[in-house]
């Protein structure tokens, strides 16, 4: 048990970055992509016996954490269904925060582009919002991300393509005077 | 070799491609972008975004420390499938034990009370004398009888022994009775 103990500790202390930058990247909130780090290990630790090792340890653990991360977005999507009053939508949300962010990109304040950038993330499409987190938050390539997610290295560059035509309106608009 | 700048602008997707796969925009289009200001600001603009999104994620401070603590806490807690397996059969067997024990007692309590009940006899009714009972060869099936319509419950024991009448002189009242060796005090009318 102790041993098993040490090398679970060794696994955490190697990959709880990784797995908490993943996760932040795609939700944007830090303590969202906490708990869903400790939820990552916990489940990790119930399934190592099960872990057959024909992908790396980090592969498998993204794995694992791109799954519970589309699992809590689903619970979220559910509580926004069941609870959000007409007119408090999360979408209206998000236009209201970014009618908040008028100015063009250079001149946007820190806060004021950490929040719009959250807006952003958090108005992508599933799918759109994985790959440009896994892409441009926590630095993998296309190869790397169709294997992560289980989707072809084509049907990655049509949602990064996407998410950037997304990206570059909402900067367009910061960008008019 | 001086590569010659063209005039065709690059269009969106060429700026994403350059993003995502640099390696796949064509030298030409890689050239026009160095030296054309106006996709170069068009592609900055996009780079910044892509870039502020990127150092946010590293910006966010946690202690690693304390949040693997959090983690090895939780897993301690956390019961492996074996654990969860030994603690099910313990419950079984703790069951089983109880009921057991229930059973055994509600076998007893009925003993005790069949024997009690024969004192207070009501003259409708058939008991059986438990205490005579363990002497004989009835079936232990009979001592959870209880209560039986006279005459079926005479044909019923008639079946596995034979009952005869015994006049009570004490209590001044007709018995049917079993012969088992000697006596005969195991059914009271």
């Amino acid at each position: 048990m102790d041993d098993e103990t040490s090398t679970f500790g060794e696994l955490v202390e190697r990959h709880q970055k990784r797995v908490f930058q993943v996760a932040l990247s795609i939700l944007g909130d830090k303590e969202e992509a906490l708990d869903i780090t400790q939820d990552v290990f916990i489940k990790a630790y119930k399934a190592y016996k099960d872990f057959r090792h024909d992908a790396s340890t980090e592969t498998w653990l993204i794995r694992i954490t791109i799954n519970r991360v589309r699992d809590h977005l689903r619970g979220e999507k559910l509580k926004r269904l069941l609870f959000s009053r007409p007119g408090k939508t999360f979408d209206n949300q998000i236009e209201t925060i970014a009618d908040r962010a008028p100015s063009p990109l250079d001149k946007v304040s820190g806060n004021q582009l950490r929040a719009a950038l959250r807006t952003f993330q958090r108005g992508l499409r599933g799918r759109q919002r994985e790959v440009f987190a896994l892409r441009f938050g926590s630095g993998y390539t296309i190869r790397e991300i169709a294997e992560l997610t289980g989707m072809s290295k084509s049907s990655v560059k049509t949602h990064l393509y996407r998410a950037l035509a997304r990206a570059q309106k909402q900067v367009s608009e910061w960008s008019t005077p | 070799m001086e590569h010659a700048m063209t005039n065709t602008h690059l269009s969106d997707r060429d700026m994403y491609t350059f993003l995502i796969e640099p390696e796949n925009l064509a030298d030409h289009q890689q050239m026009h972008l160095r030296q054309c200001e106006d996709c170069r600001t068009r592609f900055n603009r996009i780079r910044e975004f892509t870039t502020t999104f990127q150092s946010h994620i590293d910006e966010a401070h946690v202690d690693w420390n304390i949040q693997k603590a959090k983690i090895l806490s939780a897993a301690s807690q956390t019961q492996t499938p074996i654990l969860r397996w030994r603690f099910a059969m313990a419950i079984m067997v703790s069951c089983l034990v109880i009921v057991s024990a229930l059973f055994l007692r509600h076998a007893f309590i009925q003993k005790e009370s069949v024997s009690k009940i024969d004192e207070t006899v009501d003259p409708g009714a058939i008991w059986i004398v438990t205490e005579e009972m363990g002497k004989t060869e009835l079936p232990q099936d009979i001592l959870i009888l209880g209560e039986w319509e006279r005459e079926n419950f005479t044909q019923f024991l008639n079946f596995f022994t034979p009952i005869e009448e015994v006049y009570d002189e004490e209590k001044n009242s007709l018995y049917h009775g079993i012969h088992n060796n000697d006596s005969h005090r195991s059914v009271v009318v």
